[in-house]
């Protein structure tokens, strides 16, 4: 169990979170070092911001945002914490989840729509244009490494 | 044919006895207004996805109007004239049909049911704006409108995905193309 207060802080303050609780449960059972890193408490935080934003989540969203917390949190303790950077996200008119990164590279969008399906979108300054879409039996590690690798 | 009640929409942009425009070109311009954040992240939808509303700008190379034209309020029951905080995209088309026509398809089989939308782009001047165009959406032949949005094309994510994706592309590449497809992320491994 690490002694970093400011992961202690964090676990804290996830588990405190009535609406949520149960999902951070899943995910934090024994992962002792989840969140340790600063990169990875910020990807933390923005989770949290999402759950406490948008109130109103389907139950597909929610599941499909706790599987993607536990592939960034294994991008970080298995790959390269250094995979993982910022991203930002807002409901649109749909009352779709939508994740998205935009670099150098290009924008990426992961919209989480309200049941069945995840849709990734990468549109590059090279004019590149790619569309996939996903649904709970999709490879989570896969979907997670493709929103961060641009 | 109602007039234009706007007094102070210039003449020029005012729908009298022109004949509306059914044609369009490469190098045609449109000019889309949108929020700032749109720019940062055309996938922001603040709107249903259907009569998506552009003012043509040049079309055969005839100027039709003007870039800031878009920023006019059209309605009367709004309280402004110019559209605050607002930026403008300028699209060219880059590739349309044989028919001078901008048509795209897209299919998706949801439950037992086959369904095929049309997107086009159409010259849809109104009384105060003779430049106003519009992408149109039909599902199985039944216009999109923000009254039936919710009940159909909202349903269906993967031909509203594909669509939007579309939108998004002309957004960030500032230019339309009948011939732009994407590929899919599986295919890049």
């Amino acid at each position: 169990m690490s002694n970093n207060l400011g992961y202690i802080e964090l676990k804290s303050d996830l588990e405190s979170s009535i609406c949520y609780r149960e999902h951070y449960e899943s995910i934090l059972e024994n992962q002792s070092n989840s969140f340790e890193s600063p990169l990875l408490k910020e990807v933390g935080e923005i989770f949290n911001a999402i759950f406490s934003e948008y109130k109103d989540l389907t139950k597909f969203q929610l599941t499909v945002l706790t599987k993607l917390i536990n592939e960034f949190n294994n991008i970080n303790i298995l790959i390269d914490p250094n995979r993982l950077k910022d991203f930002n996200h807002f409901m649109n008119y749909d009352d779709e989840l939508c994740l998205y990164r935009r670099s150098e590279k290009g924008i990426t969008n992961l919209v989480i729509h309200e049941d069945e399906d995840i849709t990734y979108s990468f549109i590059g300054e090279d004019k590149s244009n790619i569309l996939d879409f996903f649904n709970l039996d999709s490879d989570f590690e896969f979907i997670a490494y493709h929103f961060f690798s641009n | 044919m109602m007039g234009c009640h706007l007094s102070y929409i210039p003449q020029r942009l005012v729908w009298e006895d022109q004949k509306p425009i059914n044609s369009f070109y490469k190098g045609d311009l449109l000019y889309w207004r949108c929020n700032k954040e749109q720019l940062e992240n055309p996938y922001k939808q603040f709107s249903p996805l259907c009569e998506i509303s552009h003012n043509l700008g040049v079309n055969n190379q005839d100027v039709i109007s003007n870039k800031a034209d878009v920023l006019y309020s059209i309605k009367e029951s709004d309280d402004f004239e110019i559209y605050p905080k607002k930026d403008v995209l300028t699209l060219t088309i880059e590739k349309v049909n044989a028919e001078n026509f901008f048509i795209k398809v897209y299919e998706e089989i949801k439950g037992d049911v086959h369904y095929t939308a049309k997107m086009q782009l159409l010259h849809d001047p109104v009384p105060c704006m003779f430049p106003h165009c519009i992408f149109r959406i039909w599902i199985n032949d039944q216009q999109i409108t923000r009254e039936n949005y919710k009940k159909t094309l909202k349903k269906l994510n993967k031909i509203k995905s594909r669509i939007r994706q579309d939108l998004s592309v002309m957004r960030e590449n500032g230019s339309i193309d009948l011939n732009e497809n994407p590929q899919t992320l599986r295919n890049q491994n």
